[in-house]
């Protein structure tokens, strides 16, 4: 089935050489910034989890995030999710709070980074939250928890894409450090590519600071991260693409141990959820680091529109990038 | 910066931005802080301070004072903006005149008082804290609060209590219209001595309880 990125490509290039003709290091790592500084560990890789949960892990919650702890890769989740894991076991975190919740002091404390989320559950869309409802409230809010977290945690705002200019720039206005843009439903559509260059360019406006992009949007593969770097993004949730393994029956414990009466199951034939979930990383940081070598660039930070090109005119127009 | 006594330290607030001057109050290393020259323009005063420190801003101040706060005794010796004492855990919020909408919204404990007049949706979603309104409450006291106490000594607007769902409002005088699913009950002993710990924490001497009225959810 098409998909929308197919109407972009990465322009083929060399890879720059040092002094002694060899090909510079490559680099696939990159950081969140709080107020323009770069804080933290470096991610592994610009990919996140965001929706996947201690619930729809169950068992596997703590070699999941043992995994993610040591390919340092983070994941939204409250701090109580991570009680009971030893030190090794703890990866980056995300914190976040939902509309008309309180703020608690221990997730704003612990988190590497804060996410308000501008969604109403009991009305089911998106909305401002009710601090914004007083003037400047939004980014005095925004600005009242970045010094509540000591300044150096990042504050994010999550909007869906699509959004008319005026609400992004009420968002990018707030002094965000980024924006998690998410799409739902099975497919990507125009509206993210218009939002990451809507959101690029009213960040160049006048004296603002910039706004690292969180994409949470349908992906079909691995191979599609690069192009949404390209495009704009700073960081791509990958949960879409490791939810099916987690979701997956798991072998009960009597099939494990071979006990199903008439059918014997060895046990080396059960498979651990966490080694494909590492493969699908795995697989993720290959296609990526292939995919750079390819338009020669050796970090993430250079990975930009400049290097992708649009087969069709809709899509040069969308993503305002030239034709191939 | 000056110290008026070898424990009392003193910030000018003036020419400070609001990170800046809360910068300043949490590096502040006393058994006490003053803050001069506070405006309404003064956002996010004191807000994530997390240690036992009495803290007094000289003036008005903004909206999301003590946003987070836990432990300090703030007190406001002007107004007070809207959302203050968001989230607040512990400690003390104190403000001498009048604050605007959503005082002590979220609060989770501490006592959150004002010795004026709170706008509306005093104690929006509150689970815990205790809090005194001297005067008058606008519309909606108390929307959605789930635990805590709150205390209103002269009257309160409509929908008092709207989507109240634990907890207990103490009004005295006259309340426009109460939620529906909330009602009055008659004050017991527990109210009484509950009431009065509170009246005295708030710094009220001889307050009369027997003019109050208790309200809570109607199923509770």
């Amino acid at each position: 089935m098409p998909h929308i990125l197919d109407e972009f490509v990465l322009v083929p290039a060399r890879l720059p050489t040092t002094g002694q003709g060899k090909s510079a290091a490559q680099s696939l790592a990159v950081r969140v910034r709080a107020a323009g500084r770069e804080v933290g560990t470096p991610l592994g890789l610009p990919v996140l989890l965001r929706t996947t949960s201690k619930v729809a892990t169950g068992d596997d919650w703590g070699k999941l995030c043992k995994l993610l702890s040591r390919l340092r890769i983070p994941l939204f989740s409250g701090v109580a999710e991570m009680e009971n894991l030893d030190a090794a076991s703890v990866p980056a975190r995300f914190g976040g709070r939902v509309i008309d919740d309180p703020l608690l002091p221990e997730e704003l404390k612990t988190a590497d980074a804060f996410e308000i989320e501008c969604y109403d559950r009991a009305a089911d869309r998106w909305a401002w939250p009710r601090e914004a409802v007083v003037p400047q409230g939004l980014k005095n809010f925004v600005n009242s928890v970045r010094m509540a977290g000591g300044g150096d945690v990042p504050v994010g705002l999550s909007i869906p894409s699509g959004l008319p200019s005026e609400d992004l720039e009420t968002a990018i206005e707030s002094t965000v450090d980024f924006l998690t843009v998410s799409e739902a439903g099975e497919a990507l559509t125009p509206l993210t590519i218009r939002s990451i260059s809507e959101i690029r360019k009213l960040t160049q406006i006048g004296d603002r600071q910039p706004v690292q992009i969180v994409l949470d949007v349908p992906l079909d593969g691995p191979e599609q991260i690069a192009k949404l770097i390209a495009l704009g993004a700073d960081i791509v949730c990958v949960d879409r693409l490791i939810a099916p393994l987690l979701e997956r029956p798991k072998p009960s414990k009597a099939t494990a141990s071979g006990m199903l009466s008439g059918i014997a199951t060895p046990a080396s034939n059960q498979k651990s959820v966490i080694t494909d979930v590492e493969r699908v990383f795995d697989q993720i940081r290959e296609d990526f680091a292939n995919q750079l070598r390819r338009c020669g660039v050796t970090s993430v930070a250079d990975l930009k529109r400049g290097r992708l090109r649009a087969t069709t005119d809709a899509a040069a127009r969308m993503a305002q990038v030239e034709l191939l | 910066m000056s110290g008026d006594d070898a424990n009392t330290v003193s910030l000018d607030a003036q020419g400070l931005s609001s990170s800046e001057l809360n910068a300043a109050i949490l590096e502040t290393i006393a058994d006490k802080v003053t803050v001069e020259n506070t405006s309404e323009a003064t956002y996010g005063f004191a807000c994530g301070v997390r240690r036992e420190i009495p803290i007094v801003a000289q003036g008005s101040i903004g909206d999301f004072a003590f946003l987070l706060g836990e432990a300090a005794a703030v007190d406001v010796e002007g107004d007070a903006g809207s959302w203050c004492g968001h989230s607040m855990a512990s400690g003390s919020l104190v403000v001498h005149r009048s604050c605007a909408d959503y005082f002590g919204a979220f609060a989770t404990g501490g006592l959150i008082a004002v010795l004026g007049h709170a706008a509306d949706r005093c104690g929006f979603r509150m689970s815990g804290a205790d809090i005194f309104v001297r005067s008058t409450a606008g519309n909606e006291a108390g929307h959605g609060m789930c635990d805590g106490v709150m205390v209103i000594g002269n009257g309160a607007g409509k929908n008092l209590g709207y989507s109240m769902t634990g907890g207990t409002i103490y009004v005295r005088g006259d309340v426009e219209s109460v939620a529906e699913g909330v009602r009055s009950f008659r004050m017991k002993d527990a109210d009484t001595m509950r009431l009065s710990l509170l009246l005295a924490r708030a710094g009220v001497k001889g307050g009369e309880t027997r003019e109050f009225k208790a309200y809570r959810p109607a199923k509770s």
